[in-house]
């Protein structure tokens, strides 16, 4: 919002016309250190779609997968920043999921940062996130503000890095 | 004294929870009211199906896909019931399920019309 005003007040001082600003416009404009490369593995449509809008309203890229597998063959096409993973799903988990990702590392120095998404709220079902290889949790229902919070967390080690066209799983 | 106040539709829609979630995003809220819509009636006649047959594990399974849209849409009473339906798959409980699922069945029975309600101008 505070982006949007700014740019409106900004426009005052320009001559010829004046640009229109959207929230297309803005996502535009953003600092491109900032947006990240998401891959959202999600079974439920509806969660699926509300991640993937709420990410790409804050000018993210994100790529869809219905399951582990899929996110597992995503992973081995394209880099991602950050890969937000449904716990529970057909076919293959996020659990097992992650540990296919974890034994692919094995011997490199690659880390791809893995972001649980659990309806479990349990401690018990967070530290066995954290034990299969995941890096932090996302409760569901996503709340704005820890989905916020992890995207300023990753956002940070991205504008931290040397490099920030590289993914920030190939930067260890 | 602080005083509770419950935000709860009578089907038990959190809207101010829900528009929140949504970033007070309406365009992205009936988006997601369509896509429930098609794939709740669905999900519905299978898990009766399973019910029926006592198939625990497709119990647990579409219980759960049921849980996490009607949590992703602040339907919380239904989707406390649909996290009983699936621990109740999980834990091999046969006792009790026909029962809980008939109590599934009167929670939502008024939901997709109360949904539709919050797509019109006037529900929102």
């Amino acid at each position: 919002l505070r982006e949007a005003i700014a740019r409106v007040l900004g426009a005052r001082e320009q001559t010829g016309a004046i640009p229109l600003v959207t929230r297309y416009s803005l996502q535009n404009a953003r600092d491109p250190e900032t947006i990240l490369r998401v891959l959202v593995a999600e079974d439920n449509p509806v969660n699926q779609r509300l991640v993937v809008r709420l990410l790409e309203k804050r000018g993210h890229r994100v790529v869809v997968a219905g399951n582990g597998r899929e996110a597992l063959e995503a992973l081995a096409k394209d880099t991602f920043d950050l890969v937000f993973m449904d716990v529970q799903m057909p076919e293959m988990d996020g659990i097992e999921a992650t540990g296919g990702i974890r034994r692919q590392e094995t011997g490199t120095s690659r880390h791809q940062i893995v972001i649980a998404l659990t309806a479990h709220a349990m401690k018990s079902d967070r530290d066995r996130c954290l034990a299969a290889g995941m890096d932090d949790y996302l409760s569901k229902p996503i709340r704005l503000q820890e989905l916020d919070a992890i995207l300023q967390k990753y956002s940070c080690l991205r504008r931290g890095s040397a490099d920030a066209s590289e993914p920030l799983g190939l930067r260890q | 004294m602080t005083e509770q106040r419950d935000h709860s539709s009578p089907i038990g829609v959190d809207l101010p929870d829900l528009l929140l979630r949504v970033d007070n995003d309406r365009d992205l809220l009936c988006e997601l009211i369509g896509i429930f819509k098609e794939e709740f009636p669905g999900l519905l006649r299978a898990l009766q199906k399973s019910v029926a047959r006592e198939d625990l594990k497709s119990v647990e399974a579409l219980s759960h896909a049921l849980k996490g849209m009607l949590s992703g849409l602040s339907v919380m009473r239904a989707a406390a019931i649909a996290a009983r339906l699936e621990e109740m798959g999980r834990e091999g409980k046969t006792s009790g399920l026909t029962d809980a699922l008939t109590l599934f069945e009167r929670e939502v029975a008024d939901l997709i019309a109360e949904l539709d309600g919050y797509t019109s101008a006037k529900g929102l």
